[in-house]
C-alpha cells in the first residue's frame, strides 16, 4: 500500500485564516515576514511555537524579538511557545478537529501579522465544518476561511510550506520485535495498512486516519470508527504503549519538531515511517533518531531516505 | 541519465556532513568554494590532504588565510594536511569503509562541514544508518544530506567541479600476467569495478559487478549481492599496485576510480582535480616503463565534459547488461 493512500481518499481541503494579535504576529506584520509555526494538541491546551531561524535571528531588528519572547534556542532554531491566543478560538479548532472524525492539520504558518491554518478532511465531514466556520466567524473577530474546496493532494500542500521553508524528505523503518507486537498499533491491526497521524499531539495518545486492505470486523471494540466501507477509511485513537513510539512521540514534542505528513506504513512486521521535517530541523529529528537506535537496538532502526523534497 | 554513465555498482548514495573544530573549516567559510580533500586509509589512521586552489592566491584573504594555517606547497598545489592522529574522531571514517558495499565517491568541504559522498548497495541501509549515527556521536555534530538512490557520475562530477575543473585520464591495456590463481579466475570473467577507497600506499579494495557470476570462486569475490551480480575482491595485479603506489607517491588526489573488463582489454579511468593531473601522465609513464608488454594506450586526458561523446571517450562502452 501507497504512503499516499490517506491523502487520496482526503477530497477536501481548508484553509482557515486569523489575523493575529499576538505580540509575534505584530512583529511579522511590521517585518512583512513569514514564520513557519507548529501546533501541538494538549489534554486540554493548544500550544503554538514558531520557529526563526538562526539566520534570521542574527539581524537586529529580529534579534530582539527572541529575547522578548523568552524563545528558546533548540540546534539552529529558535522556538518560542504561546497560549493560545482566545478561549473561543481554542474551543473551536478543538471541535473542528476532533468532532470532524477525518480532519489532519497539515500546515500552521504566519505571514504578515495573519496566521493561516491549512488542513485535508473527507467530505462526509462537510457539514461539521461548515458549522464550525461559520460559529468562529460570528465569535471571533478577525477569523475566515481562505480556502475551501478539493484537496490539491499532499505535494501541493508542502508546496506553500517550501515558500516559507525548506523541506527534507525522512523515511525511516523499523522491524518491530515480535515481543512488542502486541503493543498498540500492532497488536489492533494485523498486517499491511497506512495510518496518518491527524495532528500533532504533547502526548503519547495520537489521532490517526486508518486505511487497511482488509475490512475490520467489530471496529468499535477496537475503539475505532468506520468513515467509509467501501474505502476501508478508519478514524483510530491510539494510546501509544510501547517504549520505542512513546519515546519517539516525547522526543519530538521536546523538541518541537514540526512535521508534515506523518504517515506510517506497516507491512511484513516493518514500520516504516515519512516525514516532512523543515530543513533546519533536521539535525534534532536525527539527535532523536540517533537516541532511538542506541535505546532500541533490537528495532533495527534504519534511514531509508533524506533528500530535498 | 545518459546511457553511457558508468552507473552505480552501489544502487543508494549518501552525502553525510559532520563538523569539526578543525580551524581549517572555520575559515574555509570565507571562501565562496568547495575544497576537495583526499581521504586516505593507513594502519595507523585515517588522514586526508585538503587542496586549496592555486588561484586563490590572488585573493587577500587568501594570503592571510595561508599563512595561519600552515598550508604547504605539493608542486604547484597547496595542500592542508589533517589526520586522526590530530583529531581521532576521524577514524570513524573507517567503520565506514568496514561495510562492504560502500564506495567513497567524493569528499570536500563546503560551507564549513566535511562532506563525504559515498555510495552503496540497499542491503546495507541498516549498517549505514549504524555508522552515521555513530560517527554524528563521535564528531559532536553529522547530517545526512541525502540519503537515496544512487544519483550517477553526473552528479558526482557536478559537485566536485565546484572545488575547480577535473580532469579525467583513461588507459587501456591487455589483461595482465596472471600470476596466480587468484588473478585467473579474476580475468576469467568480465566485470566493472570501482575502487572502494583510497590507502595510503595503494588501492586494492575493488567492488565489482560481475557480468555472469556463475560458477564463481566464493574464495576470491565476496558475495554482496547475488541478484545484483556485485562482489568484493581485493586486487593483487602487479601493474595495477604499482601505478596505485606511483599515483600516491606523486600525490594525485584521483577520488574515482573506475576499470572495465571486456574479455580481451583491461579500461583504467579515473577522476581528479585539473591542477594535478599532469601528475597522472608520470605515473602512467612510469608504469609503462615497468611493464613494457601489456600494450597501455592513454586513451583520454583531458579537463572533463559531461556530454555523452566525452563519457564513451572516458569510461568506454556501457556495461549494465
Amino acid at each position: 500500500m501507497d504512503f499516499d493512500a490517506v491523502d487520496r481518499v482526503l477530497d477536501m481541503r481548508v484553509i482557515f485564516s486569523l489575523s493575529g494579535s499576538l505580540p509575534v504576529a505584530e512583529f511579522t506584520k511590521r517585518l512583512s515576514l513569514d514564520l513557519q509555526s507548529g501546533l501541538h494538541f494538549g489534554e486540554d491546551s493548544l500550544e503554538l511555537s514558531f520557529f526563526i531561524p538562526e539566520e534570521l535571528a542574527a539581524n537586529r531588528e529580529i534579534a530582539i524579538f527572541p529575547a522578548q519572547s523568552n524563545a528558546a534556542k533548540e540546534g539552529n532554531v529558535y522556538f518560542s511557545n504561546f497560549g493560545m491566543a482566545t478561549e473561543d478560538l481554542h474551543k473551536g479548532l478543538r471541535a473542528a478537529i476532533e468532532e470532524s472524525r477525518t480532519m489532519v492539520a497539515d500546515n500552521l504558518w504566519l505571514s504578515s501579522g495573519t496566521y493561516f491554518l491549512s488542513c485535508r478532511f473527507h467530505s462526509s465531514d462537510l457539514q461539521k465544518i461548515t458549522g464550525v466556520v461559520l460559529e468562529l466567524s460570528q465569535k471571533i473577530d478577525g477569523f475566515s476561511v481562505k480556502y475551501l474546496g478539493p484537496n490539491p493532494g499532499l505535494p501541493a500542500i508542502l508546496e506553500d510550506v517550501k515558500n516559507i521553508t525548506n523541506l527534507m524528505e525522512i523515511r525511516w523503518q523499523i522491524k518491530v520485535p515480535e515481543k512488542d507486537r502486541k503493543s498498540n498499533p500492532f497488536s489492533i491491526l494485523t498486517d499491511n495498512w497506512v495510518l496518518e497521524s491527524r495532528f500533532m499531539t504533547t502526548g503519547t495518545s495520537t489521532f490517526n486516519l486508518l486505511i487497511t486492505n482488509e475490512k475490520i470486523s467489530n471496529p468499535e471494540d477496537k475503539g475505532m470508527i468506520l468513515i467509509d466501507p467501501e474505502l476501508n477509511l478508519y478514524q483510530l485513537k491510539l494510546e501509544l504503549d510501547n517504549s520505542f513510539l512513546k519515546g519517539f512521540f516525547r522526543n519530538l514534542y521536546a523538541t518541537k519538531i514540526v512535521r508534515f505528513c506523518r504517515t506510517f506504513r506497516y507491512e511484513n512486521g516493518k514500520l516504516e515511517l515519512l516525514s516532512y521535517i523543515p530543513e533546519v530541523l533536521v539535525d534534532s529529528y536525527i539527535t532523536s533518531l540517533s537516541a532511538l537506535s542506541e535505546e532500541f537496538p533490537d528495532w533495527e532502526l534504519s534511514l531509508l531516505k533524506v533528500a530535498d523534497a | 541519465m545518459f546511457p553511457n554513465d558508468p552507473d552505480p555498482i552501489g544502487d543508494m548514495q549518501c552525502i553525510f556532513a559532520v563538523k569539526s573544530n578543525i580551524p581549517f573549516l572555520i575559515e574555509s567559510r570565507k571562501f565562496p568554494i568547495s575544497f576537495s580533500e583526499h581521504l586516505y586509509f593507513t594502519d595507523d589512521g585515517v588522514g586526508e590532504y585538503i587542496n586549496v586552489p592555486a588561484f586563490l592566491k590572488k585573493d587577500y584573504e587568501y594570503s592571510i588565510f595561508i599563512k595561519k594555517m600552515q598550508v604547504s606547497e605539493i608542486g604547484q598545489n597547496m595542500v592542508f594536511k589533517i589526520s586522526s592522529q590530530d583529531y581521532p574522531e576521524m577514524e570513524t571514517l573507517r567503520e565506514l569503509i568496514k561495510i562492504p558495499s560502500v564506495a567513497i565517491d567524493y569528499k570536500y568541504i563546503e560551507g564549513g562541514y566535511h562532506k563525504t559522498m559515498f555510495t552503496f548497495h540497499h542491503s546495507h541501509m541498516k549498517e549505514v544508518s549504524k555508522f552515521i549515527f555513530n560517527a554524528r556521536r563521535r564528531f559532536g555534530y553529522g547530517v545526512p544530506e541525502y540519503i537515496g538512490p544512487n544519483r550517477g557520475l553526473k552528479f558526482i562530477i557536478e559537485k566536485a567541479q565546484t572545488s575547480g575543473n577535473i580532469v579525467a585520464s583513461s588507459l587501456t591495456l591487455k589483461p595482465p600476467r596472471q600470476e596466480s590463481e587468484k588473478m585467473k579466475e579474476m580475468f576469467s570473467k568480465t566485470w566493472a569495478r570501482r575502487a572502494r577507497y583510497t590507502g595510503k600506499s595503494r588501492t586494492d579494495d575493488f567492488i565489482f559487478r560481475i557480468k555472469d557470476p556463475t560458477s564463481i570462486n566464493r574464495e576470491v569475490f565476496r558475495e554482496i549481492s547475488k541478484e545484483d551480480r556485485i562482489y568484493g575482491a581485493n586486487i593483487t595485479s602487479g601493474i595495477y599496485l604499482l601505478y596505485s603506489r606511483l599515483v600516491f607517491e606523486h600525490y594525485n588526489p584521483m577520488f574515482y576510480s573506475y576499470h572495465e573488463y571486456d574479455g580481451q582489454n583491461l579500461r583504467i579511468c579515473g577522476l581528479i582535480p585539473e591542477n594535478y593531473g599532469s601528475m597522472v601522465i608520470e605515473s602512467v609513464a612510469e608504469t609503462v616503463k615497468e611493464f613494457p608488454d601489456l600494450d597501455v594506450k592513454l586513451t583520454y586526458s583531458s579537463r572533463l565534459k559531461y556530454d555523452q561523446d566525452s563519457l564513451i571517450q572516458v569510461f568506454g562502452p556501457s556495461f549494465h547488461t
